[in-house]
C-alpha cells in the first residue's frame, strides 16, 4: 500500500490502526490525507501536475480511485463559504490604500485616480499604485523610444515557435521563463512559445549563447541534432565547426548526452571547461578553455534592458513581440494613450504583462499561442 | 496551448517584493487575501467592525514589521495564523464565555442562511453541492472547521495542526471522522443516495 512516492510520510498511517476504518474508504483516504495531492487537485501547476501524471502512469491501477478522491476534495471546496458584504471589503482596501499612501511623498501621489480604480477588481490598487508612480513621468513629456528590439523571423507551427536569426549581427531571443538566448547570424531555436512543460525544451541549429533563468524544478534541456544538454540555470555557448559541436561553459553546471545513446550517459561540465563532440566518431573530449574561449565567452550581447520611461504600452508591447517572438494583440485604439513609466527587465514574461496590466487596469488572455489584452482606454 | 488559470503572481515573488517594501506588492496581497480573512475569521466573531478592525490592524502590523518577517512564508496561511492569535487575544474563541457562544451561534447561522439564499439565488444550482452543505452543517463545529481549512483554504495537516491548536494525528483522526459523518449523512437521504450513485462520490 506504500506505494506513494510523493507521500506524507510524517503522518501515522491511520488504516494500520484499523480502529478508524469503519465508516470511510480506505482507497480516497489515502489521496485525502495527502497534503501533496490535495495542493495539486485545489492549486494544480505544472510541476505537480507532471508529478502525479507520472504517478498515475506508473499506477494505473489506483487512477480509479485517484479520480474519485479528486472529485470528493473539488466538492469539499466547492461548498459555500459565509457571505462576504463586498463593502467591507471595500472599507479594509480603502483604509489601507490610505494608509500606505500617506507613507508617500504628497507630490507623487494622485488620489482622484485611487477612487476611481479602487471600485474594480482586486488589483486595482496595484494599477493605482503603479500609475501614481507613472504620473511624475507623465508630466515630463519626454520623448520615448523603445530601447528593446530583436530581428528574428519567426514562426508558429504545431504550437512550437521557430526563431531565425537571419540577420549578420548576433540578436537576442527572450524566453518567457526569463532565459535569453544570444543567435549567433543564421542560428535558428525553435521551442513551445510558452515554455509551459515540466521541461523547458528548446531545439538548436547553429551557434548560440544561453543564459538560463534558474527553476530548479523545471529543468532546461537544449537539444542540437546529435546532442543533448541538461541545464539547471546557468550561461554557456554552443558552437559547431568541422563536424564537431562544442559547448563551453561560462557559469554554473551542464551536463550533455548523445542523443543516440540509448543509456543516455551524460557528461559534466563546470564553468571554464569545454566539452567537444565529434559527430563523425560520436566521442566526447573534455577540455580546460583557451584564452581565446574565454574571450568568446565575454562578448555575448548584453540584453538590453526593458526600461520605459513615459513610453505608450503599444510601444512596450511592440518591444516584448519582437523580443519573446510572441504575438500581442493590444488595440492601438483603446490603449494608445496609455503611457507608463516602468523597469521590467528581471520579471518573466507573464510577470511584465501583469504589471503593465496591473497600471492601464486592464486584463490579458494568453490563447493560441497568442496574448491578448483587454481593458478601457486611458485618459 | 492551455490556458493557464491565472493565479496571483507567484506568491515567493511576490512576498519577496512585498519585504522589500513594495507597495504594489502589499496592496495585491491585501486585496487579494482580505476576503480569506473574513470567511475565517467569522466562524469566531460575528461582530463585523471588530473584525474588521483586526484585519486592518493585522496588515497594517505585517506591512510595518516587512523587514523582520520571515523570508518564505505561505501567505494565506501566515494570515490566518496572525488572525487566530488577535483573535484569541481579543477573547474570540468559540470555546470560550458560554454566553458569546450563544451569540456565535445564534449569528453563525444567520451568516449560513445568508449562504442558503445565495444558493437557492441560483448562483450555485448544484444540488450536489446544496446536499454536501447540508451534511457538512450537521458537523460539529471543529470538524467544520476543518472541512474548511483543508479543502477550501487548501492548508496542509501541519499548518492546520498549528492553527486548531492540535496534534499533528488528531488532525487525520478529526478529518477522517468528519468525512465519514457526512459520508453518513449523505447515504441516509435518499434523493442523496441517487446522486451519489451518479457522481461516485464518497462511497
Amino acid at each position: 500500500m506504500s506505494v506513494f512516492v510523493i507521500y506524507d510520510k510524517g503522518a501515522v498511517n491511520c488504516l494500520k490502526k484499523n480502529s478508524c476504518m469503519k465508516h470511510f474508504g480506505e482507497d480516497t483516504w489515502e489521496f485525502i490525507r495527502d497534503d501533496s495531492f490535495v495542493q495539486w487537485v485545489l492549486r494544480p501547476d505544472a510541476v505537480n501536475t507532471a508529478r502525479w501524471e507520472q504517478w498515475m502512469a506508473a499506477h494505473p491501477e489506483r487512477v480509479a480511485d485517484l479520480e474519485k478522491a479528486r472529485s470528493m476534495v473539488l466538492a469539499l471546496g466547492n461548498v459555500p463559504q459565509p457571505a462576504v458584504d463586498e463593502s467591507l471589503l471595500q472599507e479594509v482596501y480603502a483604509a489601507l490604500d490610505e494608509h500606505i499612501a500617506e507613507e508617500r511623498p504628497a507630490t507623487e501621489w494622485a488620489p482622484a485616480r485611487i477612487r476611481r480604480i479602487s471600485r474594480y477588481r482586486w488589483w486595482g490598487a496595484a494599477a493605482a499604485v503603479l500609475a501614481g508612480i507613472t504620473l511624475l513621468s507623465i508630466y515630463l513629456k519626454k520623448d520615448n523610444k523603445t530601447p528593446v528590439a530583436a530581428k528574428l523571423d519567426s514562426h508558429m507551427e504545431n504550437e512550437q515557435l521557430t526563431r531565425i536569426n537571419t540577420t549578420n549581427a548576433n540578436q537576442i531571443a527572450w524566453l518567457t521563463d526569463g532565459s535569453t538566448v544570444v543567435l549567433n547570424a543564421g542560428a535558428s531555436i525553435r521551442h513551445d512559445a510558452f515554455l509551459l512543460q515540466p521541461k523547458r525544451e528548446v531545439f538548436l541549429k547553429g551557434d548560440a549563447f544561453f543564459d538560463i533563468a534558474k527553476d530548479a524544478a523545471r529543468p532546461f534541456f537544449v537539444y542540437t541534432p546529435e546532442v543533448g544538454i541538461k541545464v539547471l540555470g546557468t550561461s554557456f555557448r554552443v558552437t559547431t565547426e568541422n563536424g564537431s559541436l562544442t559547448v563551453t561553459v561560462k557559469t554554473g553546471k551542464i551536463a550533455v548526452y548523445n542523443l543516440a545513446d540509448k543509456e543516455q550517459r551524460s557528461y559534466v561540465v563546470t564553468p571554464n571547461h569545454k566539452i567537444r563532440f565529434n559527430t563523425r566518431t560520436s566521442a566526447f573530449v573534455a577540455d580546460s578553455l583557451n584564452t581565446s574561449d574565454v574571450a568568446a565567452l565575454l562578448p555575448a550581447v548584453e540584453p538590453p534592458p526593458f526600461v520605459f520611461d513615459n513610453t505608450a504600452v503599444t510601444d512596450i508591447f511592440q518591444a516584448m513581440e519582437a523580443a519573446y517572438s510572441i504575438k500581442i494583440n493590444a488595440s492601438e485604439e483603446v490603449f494608445g494613450k496609455c503611457m507608463i513609466t516602468t523597469t521590467i527587465t528581471n520579471e518573466s514574461f507573464e510577470n511584465k504583462l501583469k504589471i503593465i496590466c496591473a497600471a492601464i487596469n486592464a486584463s490579458y488572455k494568453i490563447s493560441g499561442g497568442q496574448v491578448y489584452i483587454t481593458g478601457k482606454p486611458c485618459s | 496551448m492551455p490556458a493557464r488559470k491565472d493565479v496571483c503572481f507567484e506568491e515567493a515573488a511576490l512576498w519577496k517584493r512585498f519585504k522589500g517594501g513594495d507597495k504594489a506588492a502589499f496592496t495585491l496581497i491585501y486585496r487579494e487575501y482580505t476576503r480569506y480573512l473574513f470567511e475565517y475569521g467569522f466562524r469566531f466573531c460575528t461582530d463585523r467592525e471588530k473584525l474588521k478592525d483586526m484585519i486592518h490592524d493585522l496588515f497594517i502590523e505585517m506591512w510595518n514589521s516587512r523587514d523582520t518577517v520571515s523570508d518564505e512564508v505561505a501567505i494565506r496561511f501566515y494570515l490566518c495564523r496572525s488572525l487566530k492569535y488577535k483573535l484569541i487575544r481579543a477573547n474570540y474563541q468559540y470555546r470560550t464565555a458560554s454566553g458569546r457562544q450563544d451569540k456565535f451561534l445564534h449569528q453563525y447561522n444567520q451568516v449560513e442562511s445568508t449562504v442558503e439564499e445565495r444558493i437557492i439565488d441560483a448562483e450555485i444550482s448544484d444540488s450536489r453541492s446544496i446536499l454536501l452543505d447540508n451534511a457538512i452543517r450537521k458537523l460539529s463545529r471543529r470538524q467544520q472547521e476543518i472541512i474548511t481549512l483543508r479543502f477550501y483554504m487548501g492548508f496542509t495537516n501541519a499548518q492546520i495542526a498549528e492553527l486548531m491548536h492540535m496534534k499533528y494525528q488528531s488532525v487525520s483522526n478529526l478529518l477522517y471522522n468528519a468525512l465519514g459523518r457526512i459520508k453518513e449523512t449523505l447515504e441516509t437521504t435518499p434523493f442523496a443516495r441517487r446522486l451519489l450513485e451518479t457522481f461516485y462520490l464518497f462511497l
